[in-house]
């Protein structure tokens, strides 16, 4: 009896104990967000660490010395004014109000240590800025890149750029100090972060106390957690998931374009694609707008051009353009102009000999281009065309390897506004993520002439003349631009949406009564 | 004994070697760079030498043996390595993520328990009977349903509709209720089944009718004389079961937001955060030997015959 009595103690003891170090106290009154891990997920709070200050921005701990507005231009943000003395020299005015979140105030000379750290730590930022050098003097900061950098206040934006205090000791949990509304008091790595306002904070008190960011795997589970009150607010709310807070009136849904687009790749070492026709005729058959409110519930942007609408150099207009409706019979007569004929009646088009049947590939996660993959494999089986759908979990050494003929991308096409950013790592020869082997002389041209042009009209002419190559060779069909969504309890004021994704947690969010 | 203790301990570190060196392959030869997916987050883009400069950071650019006789020498010197994404020692990762796979482990293990072996008793004992086939019919339902599909219909029901729990069970002092349940209810639709099965085997033996004849009641004889002669199997069961759910379950963890080690190897193997990986399996090794081996221990002390059946074959 005793042996037993000892035994359910000893069990109680375990299971109070095991408690205890799982269950957290109960916090004050705050925000709580609720993201999947590709918004929310931070590895450390080390800004220097790989992407993690893309995060930190977000959660709003770290800022810059430029931020993007929703037109995606840099403005002056712990910068006060800024000067380009010559091609290589910019001379920025540092604010003098700002002191990061342990007390110490930010200088230039705590600007260009942090730099430094940051260049020593992370081996993208040499892909990010291009700095040569930097002066420091009070709150001036001059800055020397190795070569003309027009877009360096747009490159400076990017949050891998955070201002932090890199004198002091980071913290190996709450991480670095940095000049953002809101400071960590918790931190678990891919799962959550616990914050309250930054006493010091320079643009102004923060409205919220705390605020508590949690990582839902399961995007089901979010949406019920809203529901439910136990969270106030989604970042990136997937366009699915819209129809249930849509006619909610105890939600408000948040949306704006972002450069985040959804296109194909079109192989052209594949022999059938190397006839723009062809190439033409699968871009024909994809029904854009269908697919923007079905898919996406109207979430996303049908696109016929390169680059979205929101940006200068975007959209349609004032372009030429090969395909600019979903069109099958139009399709089908590029195909029979193109040589194709169904010889055999097998439902598929062939020439030569040889059928045109096309391997398709995209992520085997994102849902959303799954179900494109669907549609438009039984579209182009209606002319012919046949599609064999392959996914992959990661799709980089396939893309790598050339073993496809269509890829089925969805790529962020000029996060920190820098118009080169995308064109320069995919439509040049030898580029990183040129994959389809797409060769144009006039475009790398343009993308040549580009980095070192500053006058902001010539840049855009530059690229508007190099997305009508771009759509005359219709080596690729930008089908899509998403929609940024976010939605949150009507208790929630102060909340301003950015197409970025870099911004979400500010001084003005505030929580009603 | 020693000898004994010795074969054991030589079995336990070849099946140590033998699982880590083989989820090390596989880990190797499946398709995704760790460097690459660690950099290319978001569907941005970075240049082939940065990944390569992160490669050369973590080691990924020696050869797969090279690789694994590195991690085996840091295990001998009680380094299981750091992970590529936290960069916390793995030792810290899984340390942190065990209390909540413990307690979830215990707590759905002890309320299988408590459903499956009175009921699983009762479908024996009125078997074929209106209560049999309702049992039946309730364990193939749940047998069936997939995890997550339960997960999301008690989720709807108890945290939507009548808001009794809570969907994101981290932080709060009820929200292990949810991944209990759920859980266990999957648990414990085969649960029934096996008890039902062992209990039937059971009442066909001799005593059962010795017991009957002598005027014993039927309850009596049921939960006192037959529940004893099944507790063996039952426990073997249990011991096997306790075993894998410490292992973590991915889904329930995701599900609902509970972060143990089920989730974390999930994260790290979609990471491809190898030392992570590593680590897990070792854990998983030790866990289910060990586990194993205090079944058997147990066992024997409940069921001298089984103790006595293997002094008879030690003697042999």
């Amino acid at each position: 009896m005793k042996r037993k009595a000892a035994a359910i103690v000893i069990s109680m003891a375990m299971m109070a104990g095991l408690s205890a170090s799982v269950f957290a106290a109960d916090g004050e009154k705050h925000l709580t967000a609720g993201a999947t891990t590709g918004f929310f997920g931070a590895e450390s709070l080390d800004p220097g660490y790989n992407w993690d200050s893309w995060i930190m921005s977000i959660y709003g701990i770290s800022e810059n010395l430029f931020r993007l507005n929703n037109n995606f231009e840099a403005e002056p943000w712990l910068c006060e004014s800024y000067e380009n003395t010559d091609e290589l020299t910019w001379v920025l005015q540092l604010r003098d109000d700002v002191l990061f979140s342990n007390g110490n105030k930010m200088t230039a000379e705590s600007v260009k240590k942090c730099f430094e750290r940051t260049g020593a730590e992370n081996a993208r930022m040499a892909e990010t800025v291009f700095i040569e050098s930097m002066e420091a003097d009070g709150q001036t900061l001059t800055i020397k890149t190795s070569k003309p950098e027009p877009t360096l206040i747009n490159d400076l934006c990017d949050p891998l750029m955070a201002v932090y205090d890199s004198e002091s000791e980071i913290d190996p949990e709450l991480g670095a100090s940095c000049t953002g509304p809101f400071v960590a008091t918790s931190f678990e790595a891919m799962a959550e972060v616990q914050m309250k306002k930054n006493e010091n904070y320079w643009g102004g008190e923060p409205k919220l106390d705390t605020v508590d960011l949690k990582i839902v795997d399961d995007q089901d589970a979010l949406n019920m957690a809203l529901q439910n009150g136990e969270i106030d607010l989604i970042a990136q709310l997937p366009a699915a998931g819209t129809t249930l807070f849509k006619d909610d009136e105890n939600f408000v849904m948040d949306s704006v374009t972002s450069t985040r687009t959804n296109f194909l790749m079109y192989n052209l070492n594949t022999p059938a694609l190397q006839d723009v026709n062809v190439r033409n005729a699968i871009s024909m058959s994809i029904d854009r707008e269908g697919y923007a409110d079905v898919v996406f519930n109207g979430y996303a942007e049908a696109s016929y051009g390169v680059f979205a609408s929101a940006l200068p150099y975007g959209g349609t207009d004032g372009f030429e353009l090969a395909v600019s409706e979903f069109d099958p019979e139009g399709a089908a007569a590029l195909l029979a102009e193109a040589g194709y004929e169904d010889t055999d009646s097998d439902g598929i088009l062939d020439k030569d000999g040889e059928k045109l049947s096309l391997n398709f590939v995209t992520y085997s996660y994102n849902t959303q281009l799954l179900q494109f993959a669907d549609m438009l494999q039984a579209q182009l089986s209606e002319i012919g065309v046949d599609l064999q759908i392959q996914t992959y979990d990661v799709l980089d050494e396939t893309m790598e390897s050339g073993a496809f003929d269509i890829a089925a991308l969805s790529y962020a096409m000029a996060p920190t506004g820098n118009e080169g950013y995308f064109p320069n790592m995919v439509f040049v020869p030898g580029a990183s993520n040129n994959y389809n082997g797409y060769d144009n002389a006039k475009v790398t041209e343009d993308v040549e002439k580009l980095s070192t042009t500053y006058d902001k009209e010539e840049r855009i002419a530059l690229m508007r003349d190099m997305e009508q190559e771009i759509l005359n060779d219709g080596a690729y069909a930008f089908f899509v631009n998403q929609q940024l969504i976010c939605v949150y309890n009507k208790k929630v004021t102060g909340f301003e949406i950015n197409p970025t994704e870099y911004y979400l947690i500010t001084n003005t969010i505030d929580v009603a009564e | 004994m020693l000898q004994i203790l010795l074969k054991k301990t030589g079995a336990f570190l070849v099946i140590v070697l033998g699982i880590t060196f083989l989820s090390f392959l596989l880990s190797y030869l499946s398709p995704g760079d760790p460097a690459a997916i660690m950099l290319k987050k978001g569907g941005n883009m970075v240049s082939e030498e940065v990944i390569q400069q992160k490669r050369e950071e973590l080691g990924l650019n020696q050869s797969m043996p090279i690789q694994y006789l590195n991690w085996l020498q840091g295990i001998l010197k009680g380094d299981f390595g750091t992970s590529y994404r936290s960069k916390k020692s793995v030792i810290r990762e899984i340390t942190e993520s065990l209390p909540y796979t413990i307690l979830l482990t215990i707590t759905s293990l002890f309320l299988t328990m408590l459903i499956a072996i009175p009921l699983g008793l009762l479908s024996a004992k009125f078997k074929d009977g209106w209560l049999d086939n309702l049992l039946r019919f309730i364990t193939y339902l749940f047998s069936s349903l997939p995890s997550f599909f339960i997960a999301l219909v008690l989720m709807y029901i108890f945290s939507l509709k009548l808001k009794l729990f809570p969907v994101i069970a981290k932080g709060s002092k009820h929200g292990m209720v949810m991944p209990t349940l759920v859980m266990a209810l999957t648990l414990a639709a085969w649960y029934i089944r096996q008890v039902r099965a062992i209990v039937l085997s059971e009442l066909g033996k001799g005593y059962v009718e010795g017991l009957l004849t002598r005027g014993v009641s039927e309850m009596t004889i049921l939960f006192r004389h037959v529940l004893r002669n099944c507790i063996a199997p039952i426990i073997t069961l249990t011991g096997l079961s306790f075993g894998t759910m410490l292992g973590g379950s991915t889904i329930v963890e995701s599900i609902f937001s509970w972060p143990g080690v089920g989730k974390m190897a999930v994260d790290a193997i979609t990471a491809r955060d190898y030392p992570v990986i590593q680590g897990y399996v070792v854990w998983m090794a030790v866990i289910v030997v060990l586990i194993n081996a205090l079944v058997e221990i147990i066992c024997s002390l409940l069921d001298p015959r089984i103790r006595k059946g293997r002094m008879r074959s030690d003697e042999i």
